[in-house]
């Protein structure tokens, strides 16, 4: 059961996701990805950051402090290198990588995320499951009724077709089910997770 | 198996490479026929490979199937830019750049730097390099190395962590797949979600 307190985690998780999904169409001169993608990493950050516990300096915590220092002092420099446009285009990147690892970092030392897990694991199966679905029905209606099954969004040709269930391209559906590799050995098999 | 399916049949090198490896380890969880590890993973190795094999040959009659074809063999213009293009245009950039990065976002500007066979190719291609190579050449080899390294301190907490870490570079070889992308982060989202801490704290003790 979903409850009151997994909401933001789950809300944040599904903003992202979108923004895997709708790469392919712009609003106000930006990809309206970005604006989803952004949405949930500030919403994992917002949303667990009271809620960290560092009790020692992990290896992990230690190589993160070292790799933003390294990066946010490069940042500096890149800044004199390039023209206005490139900056934008530069700046854009950092803003998403600072964020992106800043919300891992957050993830990772948050009970309240982890107490959250079970909800996160459970819609991403179902993301998964329905992507494989719309993909093997896209397959069937193209090789046996010659259908032609594709959202607005997605990027494929009716020469070669190639299924992408609910993603913009193949190649996409195939990484986000690389999550599914990262299960653990109790979690790999159960048809619903645990509660 | 659902997943694994609609990957097979979605005709992407990158797609058909993560179903192996869930199979992989489908297999490799399943197989406990012998106390040794390394034999239950030859066990598991044979079994996906007879499965690659013959699902080889009931796909290569399907057109499509002929990218993935010319992708396991590095044929083709998009095989070049997404495997080729990151170790030949990191391998030709200056110490400076090599060391400090091009800048994020930037990986056109190591174009510039390159005058090879391939000029052409990669000037289409634009900013698109791979996963692991682009950040190299983004944010450059100190940075990069770190931002591997911390990678690889997520994946220590997990079980199984070598197929999977070596599952994760080796599809970012070939897929545009670096922490500043949406889907990236997502899995190791789900990766973190199901970590075990024992690992990291024995490694900082010991």
């Amino acid at each position: 059961m979903m409850t009151i307190r997994s909401i933001p985690n789950v809300t944040s998780f599904s903003l992202v996701f979108l923004g895997s999904v709708f790469s392919g169409w712009f609003f106000w001169g930006h990809g309206i990805a970005l604006y989803f993608w952004m949405s949930g990493l500030f919403g994992f950050i917002i949303f667990n950051l009271s809620s960290i516990k560092i009790q020692t300096l992990s290896p992990s915590l230690s190589v993160f402090f070292i790799m933003t220092h390294i990066l946010f002092s490069y940042s500096i420099k890149w800044q004199y290198l390039y023209d206005v446009q490139d900056l934008h285009t530069m700046n854009k990147s950092i803003i998403l990588l600072f964020l992106s690892l800043i919300a891992l970092a957050v993830v990772l030392y948050s009970p309240v995320f982890l107490k959250d897990g079970e909800k996160i694991l459970r819609v991403y199966k179902i993301v998964l499951v329905v992507s494989a679905l719309v993909l093997i029905s896209q397959f069937l209606g193209n090789n046996f009724a010659d259908i032609y099954l594709a959202f607005p969004w997605q990027r494929a040709s009716q020469l070669m077709y190639r299924p992408s269930g609910i993603f913009l391209e193949p190649a996409h559906m195939g990484q986000f089910s690389l999550g599914l590799l990262f299960f653990q050995r109790s979690d790999f098999f159960s048809k619903k997770p645990k509660e | 198996m659902l997943v694994v399916t609609s990957l097979v049949v979605s005709f992407s090198a990158i797609s058909l490479f993560v179903a192996l490896s869930i199979l992989l380890r489908l297999v490799m969880v399943r197989t406990r026929i012998f106390k040794n590890r390394s034999l239950n993973l030859s066990i598991s190795l044979g079994i996906v490979f007879l499965l690659a094999m013959g699902s080889h040959s009931f796909l290569s009659n399907v057109p499509q199937f002929e990218r993935i074809q010319k992708a396991s063999n590095l044929e083709g213009r998009s095989s070049i830019a997404r495997v080729l293009k990151g170790p030949i245009l990191f391998k030709n950039l200056p110490l400076e750049n090599l060391l400090l990065g091009v800048g994020p976002g930037l990986s056109d500007k190591a174009i510039g730097h390159y005058h090879g066979e391939y000029s052409d190719l990669f000037l289409n291609t634009g900013r698109y390099v791979n996963g692991f190579f682009v950040e190299f050449i983004c944010y450059g080899f100190f940075a990069a190395f770190f931002l591997n390294l911390f990678y690889l301190l997520l994946f220590l907490q997990s079980d199984d962590w070598v197929l999977k870490y070596t599952t994760f570079q080796a599809v970012r070889l070939g897929a545009g797949l670096t922490i500043a992308s949406s889907i990236c982060f997502l899995i190791l989202l789900i990766l973190t979600v199901q970590r075990d801490n024992i690992f990291e704290d024995n490694l900082w003790t010991s």
